[in-house]
Parts: C-alpha cells; sequence; structure tokens
C-alpha cells in the first residue's frame, strides 16, 4: 500500500477515534457521567496510538520534520494536547475537562487534516534544528494555552452558577473552582515558559536564516502580545490576588492572540 | 451442585429492624460488630430448619436473610437467636421487626439494595454494606445455592441502578449541600479551614459533616470565651471568642454563621479587608442565622460565596425531586433483575427431574452398549469410538426436547404437574428408588 493511500487512512481514523471520544465524553456529561467512561478511555488510547503512527508515518514519507505548515503543526498540538488530558485524567479522574476539551480537540483535527500534505520539499530556511524545535515548543505551548482557555471556559460556567445559586445537575458534575484554577494556573505557566523557549528558539532560527529581527512580521506580534497576557495573568496572581474568573478572562484574552497568530498567516520572511 | 428436591420447598426468609421500625438506641444494641459477625453467622446456621444465612448488618438496619424449607416456628427461631446472641429480651424488639418470606423477602432485598428503602433514596453505601455482608458469609460458607444466586441478582440489579439511573446523583440532606458546595469551591477539605460562629444546631451538623469530611481545621466562636471551649471540645475546634475574630478570619475558607444576633457580625467591609488579606482566594459564606447574621451585600464580592439556609433548601429540595423522578427507573431494573432470579428459582422445580431423566436415558445407552460389547470386540478401536459418540449424541437429541420444553414450562404454575407427568411417562420415580 502506498505511504499516501496508508496516511490517507489514519488520518481517517484519528478522525473516526477522536471523533467518538468527543461525542462520548459530552454525550457522558449530559446524560450520565459514568457511563461507558471505560469504553470512552480505550477509544481515546486508540486514537493517540493512531496519531502517533500517523505523525510517524509522515515523517517517514516526508523525510523531514513533518509540521512545515501551520496545520500540520496543529496536528502536533492536537497530540500534545491529548497526552495533556490523559495525564489530568490519569492524576485526577476528572472526566468533565473532557466535554470541553475533546471537542476543541476533534476540530483542530478535523481542521489540520483538511489540509492534505503534498509531498513538497521542505525550503532551505525550514532546514535548521532551531526550526524544529522552534515550532515543536511553540505548539506544545499552544497545546497548554488551549487546555487552559477550556477549563476556563469551564470555571467560568462553574463560578456564575455557584454565585447565582444554580445547583443543579450541571454544577453537580464540573470539577471544583479550586481544581480548575489551579489546572489553569499551571496550564498557563506551562505554556508560558515553553512559548517563550519557543520564541527564543525562533529568534535564533530567523538569525541562522539570515532575517533580521525587524521583519518578524505580524505573526510573531501576535504571539509576543498573548504572552504578555499569559505574563500578565501570573504578574497580578501573585500580587494583585487575580484569581478565578479574573485569571480565567485573562486566559482567555491570551489565548484569542494565540488564535490571532495562527491565522495572521505565514512568517514575515 | 446438590440439585436435590430440597431445593424445590425451600423458601427465603428475612427478619429484620430499620430506620422506619425502631430507634438508633435498638439497632445499637442489636448491631452485630465486625468482630461479632462470624460467631453470629456459624450460630445462625447452626439452628435447625436453616440451609443457608447472611446478615446485613448497618447504622441503619439489621437484617437476617435464612433459607428454610419449612416456614412453620422460622420467625420465633430467628427472635430467639437474635435475643440469645445480645442477650436482650424478645420483647424488647420484637414488636420493631418485620418479617417477609418467599417472593416478599426476595422484593425487600432488590429494595434495599436500590435504596428505595434507605433514609435517604439514592445513598451509595448501602451496596457495597451488601457486597461486604455477602462475602463474609461467603467467607464462612453460610451461603448456598439460593442465597448465592439471590445476592449475584440483586448486587448486579444494585449495580445497574446506580450506572443506567441518576437515583444517586446531587445531595439531599442540607448539611451535605453545604458540604459538597464546600468542596466544589474551596476544593480539599483536609487543606482548609472552616470556622463556625454561635451553636445553632443546624450548623453544628454542618460541622459535624465538615469534621467528618476532614477539614483541616476548625475554629469555634461563641459571645463568650467559655461557650466557644465548650463547643471547641465537641468538635475537637479552637475556640476563639467574638473579639477575637478578625485575627481568624483572613484563615478561613469556610465560614458557618448562627448567632441570630439582631445586627450583621459580618458586614461588606470586614469581608473586603479578609479577601484583601487572603489575596482574593475563595469563601465560602453559610449564613443559618434568622434574622441573617451576614449582610447579603456580602455575596457580590468577587471569590465570595454567600448562602442562606434557603438556598441550601432549595438545592436539597431540588436533588430530592431529581432522584424521585428516577424512582420508575429504578423499580424497571429491580423488575427486570427480580424477573431473571425467580426465572432461575422456577426451574429448580424441574431440574431434580431433567437430572434423573438424563440418569435415566444414560443408564440405557450404557447398558445397551454393554449388551453388544461382544459382538463389538472384534472391531478397531477408532470404529468402536464413532459408535460410542454414536449412542452419546442420539441420547442428547432424544433428550433435547423433552428438556427444553420442561425448562420453558419451568416458570409456568403447572411445572411440577409436567415434571410429574415427565416422571410418570419415563417411570422415574421407580428407577430413582433403584
Amino acid at each position: 500500500m502506498h505511504m499516501d493511500n496508508i496516511i490517507v487512512v489514519l488520518r481517517i481514523l484519528l478522525i473516526a477515534s477522536y471523533g467518538a471520544v468527543a461525542s462520548a465524553y459530552v454525550a457522558g456529561f449530559l446524560l450520565k457521567p459514568d457511563s461507558g467512561y471505560n469504553f470512552t478511555r480505550v477509544v481515546r488510547i486508540i486514537g493517540i496510538a493512531i496519531h502517533c503512527t500517523l505523525i510517524a508515518a509522515m515523517w517517514i514519507d516526508q523525510k523531514h520534520f513533518p509540521f512545515d505548515t501551520v496545520f500540520q503543526g496543529l496536528m502536533f498540538c492536537s497530540l500534545v494536547l491529548s497526552l495533556l488530558f490523559s495525564a489530568l485524567d490519569y492524576t485526577e479522574s476528572q472526566k468533565s475537562f473532557g466535554v470541553f476539551l475533546w471537542p476543541l480537540n476533534f476540530l483542530i483535527i478535523v481542521i489540520s487534516s483538511r489540509f492534505l500534505y503534498n509531498g513538497k520539499q521542505l525550503p532551505v530556511s525550514m532546514h535548521s534544528p532551531y526550526f524544529i524545535t522552534h515550532v515543536t515548543l511553540v505548539f506544545s505551548a499552544y497545546a497548554c494555552f488551549l487546555f487552559s482557555f477550556s477549563t476556563s471556559l469551564m470555571y467560568l460556567i462553574q463560578y456564575n452558577l455557584i454565585k447565582h445559586k444554580r445547583i443543579g445537575t450541571v454544577f453537580n458534575r464540573l470539577p471544583s473552582l479550586s481544581l480548575m484554577d489551579r489546572s489553569i494556573l499551571r496550564a498557563d505557566g506551562v505554556g508560558l515558559g515553553l512559548f517563550f523557549m519557543g520564541l527564543l528558539q525562533g529568534y535564533l532560527w530567523s538569525e541562522t536564516a539570515g532575517v533580521p529581527f525587524g521583519r518578524i512580521g505580524v505573526k510573531a506580534a501576535f504571539a509576543l502580545i498573548a504572552s504578555m497576557f499569559y505574563l500578565g495573568e501570573h504578574i497580578l496572581r501573585v500580587g494583585k490576588g487575580w484569581q478565578g474568573s479574573r485569571a480565567s478572562y485573562l486566559s482567555i484574552a491570551g489565548f484569542t492572540f494565540i488564535m490571532a497568530t495562527l491565522v495572521a498567516g505565514r512568517h514575515g520572511f | 451442585m446438590d440439585f436435590n428436591r430440597d431445593h424445590q420447598s425451600s423458601h427465603v426468609v428475612v427478619l429484620g429492624i430499620n430506620h422506619t421500625s425502631s430507634t438508633v438506641d435498638l439497632r445499637d444494641r442489636l448491631l452485630f460488630r465486625d468482630e461479632q459477625l462470624n460467631d453470629a453467622l456459624r450460630q445462625l446456621s447452626q439452628i435447625h430448619g436453616v440451609h443457608e444465612s447472611l446478615i446485613l448488618s448497618t447504622c441503619n438496619r439489621i437484617e437476617l436473610y435464612v433459607v428454610v424449607g419449612n416456614l412453620s416456628g422460622v420467625r420465633e427461631s430467628l427472635l430467639k437467636f437474635i435475643s440469645d446472641f445480645h442477650s436482650i429480651p424478645v420483647g424488647d424488639f420484637d414488636s420493631h421487626t418485620y418479617f417477609f418470606s418467599s417472593l416478599q423477602a426476595v422484593e425487600h432485598l432488590y429494595l434495599v439494595i436500590s435504596s428505595l428503602d434507605s433514609l435517604v433514596i439514592g445513598e451509595c453505601q448501602i451496596l457495597s454494606q451488601v457486597k461486604t455482608a455477602y462475602k463474609s458469609a461467603c467467607e464462612i460458607g453460610t451461603v448456598g445455592l439460593i442465597l448465592h444466586k439471590l445476592f449475584h441478582y440483586a448486587i448486579t440489579a444494585g449495580k445497574r441502578i446506580r450506572s443506567e439511573t441518576k437515583i444517586s446523583e446531587g445531595i439531599v440532606s442540607i448539611a451535605s449541600v453545604a458540604v459538597d458546595l464546600a468542596r466544589k469551591i474551596v476544593g480539599r477539605l483536609d487543606q482548609s479551614t472552616a470556622l463556625i460562629i454561635g451553636a445553632g444546631e443546624m450548623s453544628k451538623l454542618t460541622v459535624q459533616h465538615l469534621t467528618g469530611a476532614g477539614i483541616k481545621r476548625l475554629y469555634c466562636a461563641n459571645r463568650t470565651r467559655e461557650s466557644a471551649m465548650e463547643m471547641a471540645a465537641q468538635f475537637n475546634g479552637i475556640p476563639v471568642s467574638l473579639e477575637e475574630l478578625p485575627s481568624v478570619f483572613n484563615e478561613c475558607d469556610i465560614v458557618i454563621s448562627s448567632t441570630g444576633a439582631p445586627h450583621f457580625i459580618v458586614t461588606v467591609d470586614t469581608v473586603s479587608h479578609l479577601m484583601a488579606k487572603r489575596k482574593n482566594r475563595p469563601v465560602f459564606l453559610i449564613d443559618i442565622a434568622a434574622p441573617r447574621d451576614i449582610d447579603p451585600d456580602v455575596g457580590k464580592l468577587f471569590n465570595v460565596f454567600l448562602y442562606s439556609i434557603d438556598n441550601l433548601t432549595l438545592a436539597s429540595n431540588e436533588n430530592t425531586r431529581l432522584r424521585q423522578n428516577e424512582i420508575s427507573n429504578v423499580k424497571r431494573i429491580i423488575d427486570e433483575e427480580m424477573s431473571k432470579y425467580n426465572e432461575w428459582y422456577a426451574s429448580l422445580k424441574v431440574i431434580p427431574t431433567l437430572v434423573t431423566l438424563r440418569n435415566n436415558f444414560e443408564a440405557i445407552r450404557d447398558k445397551e452398549l454393554k449388551r453388544y460389547s461382544s459382538e463389538l470386540a472384534g472391531l478397531s478401536e477408532p470404529v468402536k469410538n464413532i459408535i460410542h459418540q454414536f449412542a452419546s449424541s442420539l441420547t442428547d437429541k432424544f433428550l433435547h426436547t423433552p428438556f427444553r420444553v420442561l425448562r420453558e414450562k419451568s416458570t409456568e404454575d403447572d411445572a411440577l404437574m409436567f415434571a410429574d407427568v415427565v416422571s410418570d411417562l419415563f417411570d422415574l420415580r421407580k428407577n430413582d428408588e433403584k
């Protein structure tokens, strides 16, 4: 079987498995949290295995680092997100995180799969090892920010439910405010560290590619603004006690600029 | 397994007391504690006429499940057993017991395990309590064929009910609602500090639940230091007087107030200062007093969650209503699982007949093979094996239809009549005697 066909089949299986996981988490949240959980976990593990296999197949087929476009970078981001969720599920056993996270993860996979790899040669400027580290660090950071974005949404819902004394089924099924706040803090902290390292690698890459730093372009500008939001979140948490819902709003604002970096097109060089 | 005729006339019986039929004091006197259980099971199984036994002993119910061949005198025997074991006169508890037999006993077990018979409908503990009681009885060896099957089907029903219905979702007692809310707001209670101001009954109950949930530290405040010390001694807390409140306030993640003072004792200013010192870490305030102790505007502050007794009652009622809505689903599952047990139990009536029928046919087969053994002696081993296999297969084919029909008939009222007809047709009773 030709490698292209294998990659197509793997993409379809990946979309199907992640779609099943997303549907299962949403259905479980709406109907009954414990029902079908073991099945969901098995499908999730199978999906992650397919995901890893697909990335390996792409690397073998392209004979170079397979994340040279934004859409392929999102493929890697999705894998990191899946692994992050699995780690959280293992340590905290909170299924309700999946109800927001997995539909987003599924959406990422669908978007990234929409634009199939066309086997082009990697441009010379992207042969640098700094490019590889830049992309992996930045997309890993995106995964952390996406996680904190979805958790922030959940936090705001739960915060308003408790504040307005609507403590029914949804309240029962969402995690505690404390757990979600901690998760947002950790995800943003790790994400920020990865992001700064990724930006540094990007700077080094631009130097080796012979591009003046002044031509970094809109994409990198948005990235710097986004990192200011996340940095600001940490400073305001410690200095002004901006916990909980205020930190969630900052996290969501930061993620908006992250989205802007993704849609801002290619770098300026 | 011994499929002898005894099981046809075996009866499941339950004798017990629970939270609706007795007081907590009486239940405490009749409780079979863990260290007494093995002895009790052995003694119970030695009662004349008792084939199988199991004891379910919890803070809300004490029940003896036994299988007997004859219902006559069972209740009195079980009452005497309890009386002798706990050295309590029968007259002290007799009128508080309930007694069910056969189908009613089976139905009672299903109601118990589904939590429909519990103090709080939908409580989760009863399933694990029943499983533990069953496991203990199995280890001692007092459980036989009937109780094995009965508890297997009942436990399956219990698991299905909890996974397929919402009967256990949400909390229904007001104090538990408060603790659940506390968990959702401040997170881990074993890393949190609570403050109780005043000594109202509901606030004490809430604190009891909090300490039961493992609250890390508890401050007890009251009008005077002496009354604060009395309260602190009761809950293993730290006493503070009302004047000392500001010094501990910023440490507290949960505050329960029920002084009934004529003015607000917790104001917006107090809480604003508190939140600044706590760097806006969430705080959960419960105002149980009437008139209110806490200014309602406090609830508008960032990361401050203020609940009154009315709010908690509403939440509790809502959860109770949700559980009540699930009762029909629970009963449907109970009916399904009970019918499986009843079908199995009904099949016991015909099993002895089936066993005897098979034995009879196999005896005829073996006898005929033996009669022709001299003619078969000259044949090779493979051919002999084929002939033996043919004989066995033919026997199975002849038995297939009578077996199927008898099993189908086993759930009907005239099952025994069919079994008798089969016994007469094949003269099984004479062969049995032989």
